[in-house]
C-alpha cells in the first residue's frame, strides 16, 4: 500500500521507505477510532450532494446519490456473508472515501458525466422488459419474476435509483413539520404506487405519447409526474389519519376534520394534501391570473374570468383547519379579483384604443376616446406585470431554494400574505377608488336616480364607462384624484404605495404634458396659416385645457374669447361663443399656474405663425420637437433639485430624514411646479419679445396711441378746437351738423393744420345715431350720438378695438359737450351784455354778470379737471405702464385698465350715471342762460328797452316772494337740500370772472367771431309770463342746486379707499371753492 | 471456477467498479489498485480513519521527499 501510494518514489531509498512503513504501522496500530453508521454515511453524502448542488454542479451531486444508492443496492442484492466485501463494512468503506474527498475537479465532473451515462447504460440494460411486457404475459411467468418473493425484498425490483431522499432533501428546508420530513430524507427505499394504478393512467393519458418511447423515458416521465402536486399521481408522504399530537402541526388539520367535518358512509375522507410551499406557488399563480389546483376563475357577468374563488376539490394543509384554510385562501382571492378586474379595463382601454385607430368614432354620439385613460391604463399594466414579475421572482426563489441552487427564503402564507399587502392590495384598492369616482362623478351629473346598471357599472369597471366623459373633463379628475391620492399617502407615510401612485402619475400626466409642448410650439390656429387638409389634424385637441370658440380671427374678441381656459359645463360640441367666466375652470390642478402661460404663449405663437414670423427661430432659442421633454424628465429634474436641497438639509436637520420617508418626495411634489414654470418660461419669453417688437416697429402702436390721445381726448389742441367750432358754427346756423361728408371734411382740414399730419382721417369713421334730438341747439345731448371710429390695422384690434375702446368714444363726446358749453358761455358779447346793462338796475346787473361767471367758473372747473388731472394725468401713468408690458395680454390688461380709470373718473360708469346727467344739466342750463340772454337782447332790440325793463321793475317784489319760496322747495334736488346760495358770495368773485371773461373772448377763432355776436339761441323763450331777471334769478337758483349736488357725489366719491378717488378727491377741493 | 464462483468475482468486481467511481467523484486520488487495496485492508479491520490519515500522510511526505530531491 506505502509503495503504491508513493508510487515506487521511495524504493530507491530503503531507508525512508522503511521508515515511512514504520510510521504508517504504527499509525493504523495506534489509532482506533469509531466507524460510523450507515444514516451518518447517508447524511455526509447528501451533505456533500447539496454542497455540489449550491456550487451549481447538478451533475456531480446527481451521480453521487445515484451511485451511493446503487452501491447500497447491490450490495443488499448480491453480498453473502462470505463475500469479498461486507454488506456491514460499506460504511467504512465510505467513510474511508469520505476522509479522503478533495474539492471537485473538472476532471471530476467529467467523471460525473461518464457515470451518469454508464448509469443509464445499465439501468437500460437492466430494465429491457416494460411493465407493458410483463402484464401482457400470464402472471408470475418468466425469469423476471424470479426473486421478486424473496424475503425481505418484496418492492425492491427496481433497480434504478430512488429519488425519493432527493427529492425529499429539497423539500426539507421549506417544510414546517421538520422531523417528517428528517425522516422521510434518511429512507432510501421508495414505497411505488400500486402498478395497475399507474399502468392504466399513463397508457390512458400518454399513449400516444409513450408509444415507441423507450421505458426508460416513461419511468423518467413518471417520477416527474409523481413530483406534480396538481396531479393525481401526487401523493404527501405523511400519513393524513395519524392521531392528534400537539408536538405535531400536522396532525391538526385531519383531527380538526374528524371532529367538525361530516363522514361520507361512516368512513373519514381523505383529502388530497399539499406541502404549504406549493400551496403558496398557487397563490403566486392565482395573483398572475392562472388557474391552480388550490384557487380558479369564475365567470363574471360580462362573461369574463374575473372572480377568483376557491377550488372546489382544493388540496388541503396538514396543519391548518379547513375553514382558517378557506379564509386565508379568500384574502387572496378578493386581491386576485382586483387584480384580474383591473387586466380586464386594461384590456378594454386597448381595444377601445385600437378601435379608435381603425375607425373614426361616430360624430353624432359623444364617445370619446381619452389619451390620459391610455396612459394611465398602461401605467397600470406596467404596474400589474410588474407584480406579475414579482410573483414569478417568488416562484423562482422557491424553486432555486427547494433544489438547492438559490437561496434560502420564507414560503408560507402568512409572509405571502404580508408581501401581497405590501405590493399589491393597497395601490390597487387607491387605483380602483380612483376609477369608480371617476364613474360616480358622471353619473351624479347625469342625474340622482340610479339602477341596476350604474352598480353594474360601477362594479365592473370598463373603458365604455368612462367613453361618455369629455377627454378633458376625465384628464382633469384624473389627474386630480391621482395628484390628492399621492398627498394622502405621503401624509400617512405609506411610501411604497406613494411612490408607486407616484410613477403611475408621472406616466398618465405624459398626454396632457406633451399636447401642452405641441400647443407652444404650433400655437392656435389662425386662419390663413394653415393649409386646409391640416386643419383637421390641428384642431383643437379636446383633451387639452385649452377650449377653441368658432369665432373669426379678425374679430377684436377673438384674442381674449377665441381660445381661453376651459370651464366646467363647457363642451365642444355645444356653440359656446362666450366664456362662462362664472363656472370654475377645468384645468388639472398640477398645471393650475402655468395652465395661462402656456395659454398665452401658444396664442402668441399663433398670432406671429399667422403674420409669416418664426416664432422660435431666434439663435438663443434653439427649440426642438425634442427639447420640450417629457413630463417624466421634468419629474426627475425635481427629484434632482430636491435632492440638493434634501442635502443642505441633512446637514441642518438630519433627524427629518430618518424620522420621515416621506419627506423627499413631499419636497420634490412641492416642487414639481416651479421646475414646470421654469421649464415653460424660456417657450414664453421669445415669442412676446418677438410680438412686441412687431407691434412697436411694424404695426406703429405708439403712433397709434398717440392719434387716439390727440383726437378722442382732444390732445391735439389747436386742431380738435377748431374741429369743434366749426360744428358748433353749424349747430348754430341751425344747418346740419351730423352730416357724415361734412365732418369727414372737418377732421380732414384740420389733421393738415399741422406740417406733421397727427392723424390719418382716413382711418376715422364718423356715426351719428339717434334723430330728433341733433339739431336741439339748447342742449348739449345733440352729442350724444356721435361716434367715431377708428381703424387701426391687425393685430392691434386685439388691443384698439375691443368693446372697451368704446370709452374712447364717451369721452370724446363728454368733452365735446363741456366745449359746446364753454364756447356758447364764452362768445356771450360783452357788448351785448352792455345793451341789456342799460336797461337794468344795478342789483340786477349785478346778478346777470354773476351768474355768468359762475357758469363760466363750473365749466372751466369741469374742462380743467377732466383734461390735465383726468385724460393727462391718466395717460402719462397707462404709457409707463405700457412700456413695461412684455406681453399682449399684458398690454391688453393695462389698456383696459386705463380705460376703466377714465370712464370711472369722467363720470361715465353706470353708478355715477346721476352725476353725469347732472353735469350735463348744468351745461344744458349753461345753453338755455345764453338763449334766454339773446332773446331778451332780441326782444329789446325790436320793442325798445323801456317795456320789458318797466314790466321787471313791477315784477320786483313778486320775484323776490318766490325766490324765497322756491328756496324752500329746494329739497327736490337730491341730497343739495340744506345748500343754501350765497348771493353775497357769487357777487364777491364777479370782477375776477369778468377779466378771465374778456380773456378767453380774446382767445376765440377769428372766423367765426363774428357770427358768435348774437348766439341764434332764441327759438321758444318768451317774457310775457315771466321777465327776464326772474328768469335769471330762476337759473341762478337752479345751477346753485345741481352744482351742490355734484359736489356731494364727488365728495361721496373721493371718499372711497381705490385708485380713482385721490383724483375725485381733487375735483371735490377744485369745488370747494363755489361757495366763495 | 463454478457458476457461482464466477457471479461473485463479478459482483465484487462490479462493487469495487462502483466504489471506484464514488472515490472519483469524491476526488480521492486513489486509483483503482490502489483502491483494491485499501478496501481489503478495511475489510481486513484496519480502521478507515487512520487508513486515510496514513495515506494523506504519506502523500505529504512523498510530496516533500519529491520536492527535495528535484534540484539535484
Amino acid at each position: 500500500m506505502v509503495s503504491q501510494v508513493t508510487k515506487g518514489s521511495l524504493e530507491d531509498d530503503p531507508n525512508a521507505f522503511s521508515y515511512q512503513y514504520e510510521k504508517a504501522l504504527r499509525t493504523l496500530e495506534t489509532r482506533q477510532v469509531s466507524s460510523d453508521t450507515m444514516e451518518t454515511i447517508d447524511a455526509r453524502v447528501q451533505r456533500l450532494a447539496k454542497k455540489a448542488r449550491i456550487g451549481i454542479q447538478d451533475n456531480l451531486a446527481e451521480a453521487l446519490v445515484r451511485t451511493w444508492a446503487f452501491l447500497k443496492t447491490i450490495a443488499s442484492d448480491d453480498f453473502q456473508d462470505d463475500d469479498e466485501i461486507k454488506l456491514s463494512n460499506l460504511p467504512e468503506q465510505m467513510q474511508f472515501l469520505l476522509e479522503l474527498a478533495a474539492p471537485p475537479l473538472p476532471s471530476t465532473l467529467a467523471h460525473a458525466d461518464i457515470v451518469l451515462s454508464g448509469e443509464r447504460e445499465f439501468s437500460a440494460k437492466s430494465n429491457k422488459l416494460t411493465w407493458k411486457q410483463i402484464m401482457e404475459e400470464e402472471p408470475f411467468e418468466g425469469d423476471h419474476w424470479e426473486g421478486v418473493f424473496s424475503p425481505g425484498r418484496a418492492y425492491e425490483g427496481d433497480t434504478s435509483p430512488s429519488f425519493a431522499s432527493d427529492q425529499e432533501s429539497e423539500a426539507e428546508g421549506f417544510l414546517s413539520h421538520s422531523g417528517e420530513s428528517q425522516e422521510s430524507e434518511t429512507s432510501y427505499t421508495s414505497t411505488p404506487a400500486p402498478i395497475g394504478q399507474i399502468l392504466t393512467e399513463a397508457v390512458y393519458t400518454q399513449s400516444e405519447y409513450f408509444q415507441g418511447s423507450s421505458s426508460e423515458s416513461r419511468e423518467l416521465v413518471e417520477r416527474l409526474r409523481g413530483k406534480q402536486t396538481w396531479r393525481r399521481e401526487w401523493e404527501m408522504d405523511v400519513n393524513w389519519n395519524r392521531p392528534f399530537n400537539t408536538a405535531d402541526p400536522s396532525t391538526f388539520a385531519a383531527a380538526v376534520s374528524r371532529v367538525m367535518e361530516p363522514r361520507v358512509g361512516g368512513r373519514i375522507q381523505v383529502p388530497k394534501v399539499i406541502n404549504e410551499v406549493d400551496t403558496v406557488r398557487n397563490i403566486l399563480l392565482l395573483l398572475q391570473g392562472i388557474d391552480s389546483p388550490s384557487t380558479i376563475f369564475l365567470v363574471d357577468d360580462f362573461e369574463e374570468r374575473t372572480q377568483a374563488s376557491i377550488a372546489p376539490d382544493a388540496p388541503r394543509l396538514m396543519h391548518i383547519s379547513l375553514d382558517a384554510y378557506r379564509s386565508i385562501l379568500t384574502e387572496f382571492c378578493f386581491s386576485a379579483t382586483r387584480l384580474q378586474e383591473m387586466r380586464h379595463f386594461i384590456r378594454s382601454v386597448y381595444a377601445h384604443r385600437d378601435e379608435r385607430r381603425t375607425k373614426r368614432a361616430p360624430t353624432m354620439s359623444p364617445v370619446f376616446v381619452s389619451r390620459t385613460l391610455e396612459a394611465f391604463a398602461e401605467a397600470v399594466d406596467a404596474y400589474i406585470r410588474d407584480v406579475d414579475k414579482w410573483c414569478a421572482g417568488r416562484e423562482e426563489a422557491i424553486v432555486q431554494a427547494r433544489s438547492g441552487t438559490g437561496r434560502q427564503t420564507v414560503a408560507t402564507l402568512l409572509s405571502c400574505y404580508h408581501e401581497m399587502k405590501e405590493k399589491v392590495t393597497l395601490a390597487l384598492d387607491i387605483l380602483q377608488d380612483i376609477l369608480r369616482q371617476l364613474v360616480k362623478q358622471e353619473l351624479r351629473k347625469d342625474g340622482t336616480t340610479h339602477h341596476r346598471g350604474d352598480v353594474e357599472r360601477l362594479g365592473f369597471l370598463r373603458a365604455k364607462n368612462l367613453s361618455s366623459i369629455h377627454p378633458s373633463i376625465l384628464s382633469t379628475r384624473l389627474l386630480d384624484l391621482l395628484v390628492h391620492s399621492i398627498n394622502t399617502q405621503l401624509a400617512i407615510g405609506e411610501h411604497p404605495t406613494a411612490c408607486l401612485l407616484i410613477d403611475i402619475f408621472v406616466k398618465t400626466a405624459e398626454p396632457i404634458w406633451k399636447l401642452a409642448g405641441k400647443w407652444m410650439r404650433d400655437g392656435m390656429r389662425v386662419g390663413g396659416s394653415l393649409e386646409i387638409d391640416d386643419l383637421e389634424q390641428n384642431e383643437q385637441d379636446p383633451e387639452l385645457f385649452i377650449q377653441f370658440r368658432d369665432i373669426n380671427f379678425t374679430d377684436p374678441d377673438f384674442w381674449e374669447q377665441g381660445y381661453t381656459l376651459r370651464r366646467e359645463g363647457e363642451d365642444d360640441w355645444e356653440d359656446n361663443r362666450t366664456a362662462s367666466y362664472s363656472r370654475p375652470q377645468l384645468v388639472p390642478n398640477i398645471f393650475a399656474t402655468i395652465a395661462s402661460d402656456i395659454l398665452a404663449a401658444g396664442k402668441v405663437v399663433g398670432l406671429l405663425r399667422a403674420m409669416g414670423i418664426d416664432p422660435l427661430s431666434e439663435e438663443q432659442f434653439q427649440f426642438s420637437a425634442t427639447t420640450w421633454g417629457t413630463f417624466s424628465d421634468i419629474y426627475t429634474k425635481s427629484q434632482v433639485e430636491g435632492a440638493e436641497g434634501l442635502e443642505h438639509m441633512d446637514v441642518e436637520s438630519p433627524e427629518i430624514l430618518q424620522e420621515d420617508a416621506t419627506y423627499g418626495s413631499r419636497i420634490v411634489m412641492g416642487l414639481l411646479n416651479a421646475t414646470m414654470t421654469e421649464h415653460i418660461l424660456p417657450w414664453c419669453k421669445s415669442p412676446n419679445l418677438k410680438l412686441k417688437k412687431l407691434l412697436l416697429d411694424d404695426c406703429d402702436m405708439m403712433e397709434h396711441f398717440a392719434a387716439f390721445e390727440n383726437f378722442y381726448f382732444m390732445r391735439q389742441g389747436d386742431a380738435m378746437t377748431a374741429f369743434c367750432d366749426q360744428i358748433f358754427f353749424k349747430l348754430d346756423a341751425h344747418e346740419k351738423w351730423h352730416d357724415l361728408h361734412f365732418l369727414n371734411k372737418v377732421l380732414r382740414e384740420v389733421s393738415m393744420r399741422d406740417r406733421k399730419p397727427w392723424i390719418s382721417p382716413e382711418l376715422v369713421q364718423f356715426q351719428v345715431r339717434g334723430g330728433r334730438e341733433k339739431n336741439n341747439i339748447s342742449s348739449v345731448r345733440c352729442f350724444d350720438g356721435l361716434v367715431a371710429d377708428y381703424t387701426v390695422p391687425f393685430p392691434l384690434t386685439y388691443i384698439l378695438q375691443r368693446p372697451s375702446s368704446a370709452i374712447y368714444a364717451s369721452v370724446f363726446v363728454l368733452l365735446i359737450q363741456v366745449r359746446r358749453a364753454k364756447s356758447v358761455m364764452d362768445h356771450l358779447s360783452m357788448k351785448d351784455a352792455s345793451q341789456v346793462a342799460s336797461g337794468l338796475d344795478v342789483g340786477d346787473l349785478n346778478q346777470f354778470f354773476a351768474l355768468k361767471a359762475k357758469f363760466s367758473w363750473f365749466i372751466n372747473t369741469l374742462m380743467n379737471f377732466l383734461t390735465i388731472h383726468v385724460i393727462s394725468a391718466k395717460t402719462t401713468q397707462f404709457q409707463v405702464l405700457f412700456k413695461k408690458a412684455s406681453t399682449l395680454d399684458e398690454m391688453i390688461t393695462s389698456h383696459d385698465h386705463h380705460l376703466a380709470q377714465l370712464q370711472i373718473l369722467c363720470f361715465l360708469q353706470s353708478k355715477t350715471a346721476a352725476v353725469h346727467r347732472t353735469l350735463l344739466s348744468i351745461l344744458d342750463l349753461a345753453l338755455q342762460f345764453v338763449s334766454c340772454f339773446s332773446a331778451y337782447l332780441e326782444e329789446r332790440t325790436s320793442n325798445g328797452p323801456e317795456k320789458p325793463l318797466a314790466a321787471d321793475i313791477s315784477h320786483k317784489k313778486r320775484r323776490h316772494h318766490q325766490k324765497r319760496a322756491r328756496r324752500n322747495q329746494r329739497n327736490t334736488i337730491g341730497f343739495a337740500d340744506d345748500v343754501v346760495p350765497s348771493d353775497v358770495d357769487s357777487s364777491s368773485s364777479d370782477d375776477e370772472e369778468i377779466k378771465e371773461e374778456d380773456l378767453e373772448q380774446d382767445q376765440t377763432l377769428p372766423d367765426i367771431t363774428q357770427n358768435r355776436s348774437r348766439p341764434s339761441l332764441t327759438s321758444s323763450i318768451s317774457f310775457a309770463e315771466e321777465s327776464f331777471t326772474v328768469k335769471i334769478d330762476r337759473v341762478s337758483d337752479e345751477l346753485d342746486g345741481l352744482v351742490r349736488y355734484v359736489r356731494k357725489a364727488v365728495d361721496v366719491l373721493a371718499g372711497g379707499s381705490n385708485e380713482t378717488s385721490a383724483v375725485f378727491g381733487v375735483f371735490s377741493f377744485m369745488l370747494e371753492e363755489w361757495d366763495m | 471456477m463454478s457458476s457461482r464462483e464466477a457471479d461473485r468475482t463479478s459482483s465484487a468486481q462490479q462493487t469495487l467498479d462502483v466504489l471506484h467511481d464514488i472515490s472519483q467523484l469524491l476526488n480521492t486520488q486513489l486509483d483503482r489498485e490502489t483502491l483494491a487495496t485499501c478496501v481489503s485492508m478495511i475489510e481486513s479491520g484496519v480502521n478507515p480513519e487512520a487508513l486515510a490519515t496514513v495515506i494523506k500522510e504519506l502523500r505529504r511526505e512523498n510530496a516533500s521527499y519529491s520536492t527535495a530531491r528535484s534540484p539535484e
